[in-house]
């Protein structure tokens, strides 16, 4: 195969940029910020899960899902019920089940329990609602997400009802977060890379020529779903277990396009969006959360805006979409790609990954001077 | 008489109130080339989508390999040995050269979803079979150099040949070419009737149905031919007896034109 010569493309750049940066960042985060800064930081990996796995859907198989925040209330509800202790249960819901009520697992277990539940459930709602396509799969979905919450509403004796759950103890740390992360962006990345993710493209790109290649659409298109479903409930227990308390309203509309925003801002069509995309949709809002009061620019005293936050993110948003709809990183794979391949550190036994750092490094300060 | 591959009994397409395809009837025998002609709107592509799956037959049979498949849809068409290319270019676009290659070539696929998060042996070795297989497709069609390239970015000719390539990926049985020569020029067509000729030699076994409008390339190529007009088949046989055949020239030409055909034999 041809070489890549492009300088991005070294393993050293890829790995000083990808992992170690990444790294550093973390640690000083954990060890120097404060705990706001952390909970910040524990939001925006959760956040790359949600967007990661809704571009599963939305982006790589071209089945446009708008359904996510339903999944996230099912792997958050369903893991929360299996953590919490028995008396808490008992204290909070009425007629709980009794068989439910002494049910405690860790909380590794309540995650893959809920998740694949959550997944089981995704596959026999993806198997009534599939075969619709493109904008009416989007209004169904939509539909879905209303059904979850007032199921979530209505089973009084299983939720609590709108009042929601509470007393989730703590268990999204940062470390726990940023492994689950990068296992669920790993595993995800694995799909890509496959049989099953290439037939996914093609599904999206042209779904006659698939099939006459021998692609499965229906088989393919559920796996799709059901995988995401399946990530989708992940991030919603890292999330119960963060803000340790959680209400139906909590997973509406506002969090399905929420999720949404991140996946496009990203770029839907590679799972490496959901990095910039989650960044942009966690750190600016809390950014500008500092300005919402009133500040002072330049002399000139600001009065308070309301509702800021969201004038610069739908600002933000509209210019995205005119100028650079694909979304920041397009289709490239470049992010998820570097961290997980394996020239990225083999590289670095390689003398000449560090003649060509260095020769690329000299070159530009020639073209600098 | 060696074997039938393809038998097509009494094929119908009706759309609404068009009969598209009306009760047709094939026999395709292992390993020779056949060409499908007819004029504009004449149903040879309603035919290819039937036989590849695309479109579901109103009646009649497909047989493959003495197996019906008229009821099954394009994917077990595919798995059958069937591969096919499109009148209208349906490349994967945002997708390189290979992997739109690899997308074909992974059709026997055998490893799944277990030992794909897991890395066992079986998924990697059919990887690597997987794009061995599709670099071979390439190079048969002369593009493995352009392998890394987008799709979409390559010229129209190349494209063409990409699209036949991601079916030899499939390494079919039977391979179906709808209007591969459409929008090339002469060079380019010459070029592409000696690749089919290429293919057919290495690939002895391997039927080969073209639909054409260019007659160059079907009368070089073909060893039998079936003339569609108006959803039936008017005439087939080999490309000297179709040359000659009266309803063909007719429906190709206009009834007088045979006459003014001779007129001019005799003024010259």
């Amino acid at each position: 195969m041809k070489k890549s010569t492009r300088f991005v493309d070294n393993s050293l750049f890829r790995f000083l940029v990808v992992v170690l940066l990444p790294v550093i960042i973390l640690l000083l985060v954990h060890f120097v910020a404060g705990n706001y800064y952390e909970s910040v930081f524990i939001l925006f990996f959760i956040n790359i899960i949600l967007a990661a796995s809704l571009n599963l859907t939305n982006g790589i198989t071209g089945i446009f899902s708008l359904g996510q925040a339903g999944f996230m209330a099912l792997g958050a509800y369903i893991s929360s019920i299996l953590t919490l202790s028995e008396t808490m249960k008992n204290a909070m819901v009425t007629n709980m089940p009794e068989w439910l009520t002494k049910i405690q697992l860790p909380f590794w277990a309540a995650m893959i329990v809920a998740a694949c539940i959550t997944m089981i459930i995704a596959g026999l709602i993806g198997f009534a609602i599939l075969r619709a396509k493109g904008h009416y799969l989007a209004v169904i979905t939509l539909g879905m997400v209303i059904v979850i919450k007032s199921v979530l509403d209505n089973a009084n004796n299983l939720t609590n009802g709108s009042r929601g759950l509470s007393g989730m103890s703590k268990h999204s740390t940062l470390l726990v977060t940023v492994i689950v992360a990068l296992l669920s962006l790993f595993i995800l990345y694995r799909f890509r890379t496959s049989a099953f993710g290439r037939s996914m493209i093609a599904l999206r790109d042209d779904e006659d020529a698939a099939a006459s290649l021998g692609i499965n659409e229906r088989s393919i298109r559920l796996m799709s779903f059901m995988v995401s479903a399946f990530f989708a409930a992940v991030g919603g227990c890292l999330w119960a277990h963060l803000q340790r308390t959680i209400a139906p309203s909590l997973f509406y509309f506002d969090k399905t396009f929420n999720i949404l925003e991140m996946s496009v801002l990203g770029g839907m069509a590679s799972l490496s969006g959901a990095i910039p995309g989650a960044a942009v949709l966690t750190f600016l809002p809390q950014f500008l959360a500092n300005f919402s009061t009133g500040f002072t620019i330049f002399g000139i005293n600001v009065p308070q805006i309301n509702g800021l936050t969201n004038i610069v993110m739908s600002v933000l948003f509209i210019v995205m979409i005119i100028f650079r709809k694909q979304g920041v990183t397009g289709s490239s794979e470049y992010l998820v790609g570097s961290l997980f391949s394996r020239s990225t550190y083999t590289g670095l036994f390689r003398k000449q990954t560090y003649k060509d750092f260095a020769h690329a490094f000299r070159r530009k300060k020639v073209h600098d001077s | 008489m060696s074997d039938k591959i393809l038998q097509v009994k009494g094929l119908t397409q009706q759309f609404k109130g068009v009969l598209a395809v009306d009760h047709i009837n094939m026999d395709l025998e292992q390993g020779r080339i056949y060409g499908l002609i007819g004029t504009n709107g004449a149903g040879k592509s309603t035919v290819v989508n039937m036989i590849s799956g695309n479109l579901r037959p109103t009646d009649g049979e497909i047989l493959f390999q003495g197996e019906h498949i008229e009821r099954l849809d394009a994917a077990h068409h595919a798995k059958a040995g069937i591969a096919r290319t499109f009148q209208n270019l349906r490349l994967f676009g945002d997708q390189t050269v290979l992997d739109n290659a690899i997308t074909a070539s992974q059709i026997s696929r055998k490893y799944n979803l277990v030992e794909m998060l897991t890395y066992l042996p079986r998924y990697r070795r059919e990887e690597k079979q997987f794009s061995e297989r599709a670099y071979e497709a390439l190079r048969t069609m002369g593009i493995d150099q352009y392998a890394e390239m987008q799709a979409d970015n390559l010229p129209y000719g190349l494209q063409r040949r990409l699209e036949i390539a991601r079916c030899l990926a499939i390494q079919p049985k039977l391979l179906l070419l709808d209007e591969p020569a459409a929008g090339m020029n002469p060079q380019e067509s010459l070029q592409l009737v000696n690749d089919i000729r290429g293919i057919h030699k290495d690939n002895p076994e391997m039927t080969i149905l073209l639909i054409e409008h260019d007659m160059k390339v079907v009368m070089n190529l073909c060893e039998y031919i079936y003339v569609m007009a108006s959803g039936t088949i008017i005439a087939e046989g080999t490309p000297r007896q179709i040359y000659e055949s009266e309803e063909v020239i007719s429906a190709y030409l206009g009834g007088s034109v045979r006459n003014k055909r001779k007129q001019h034999a005799k003024s010259q």
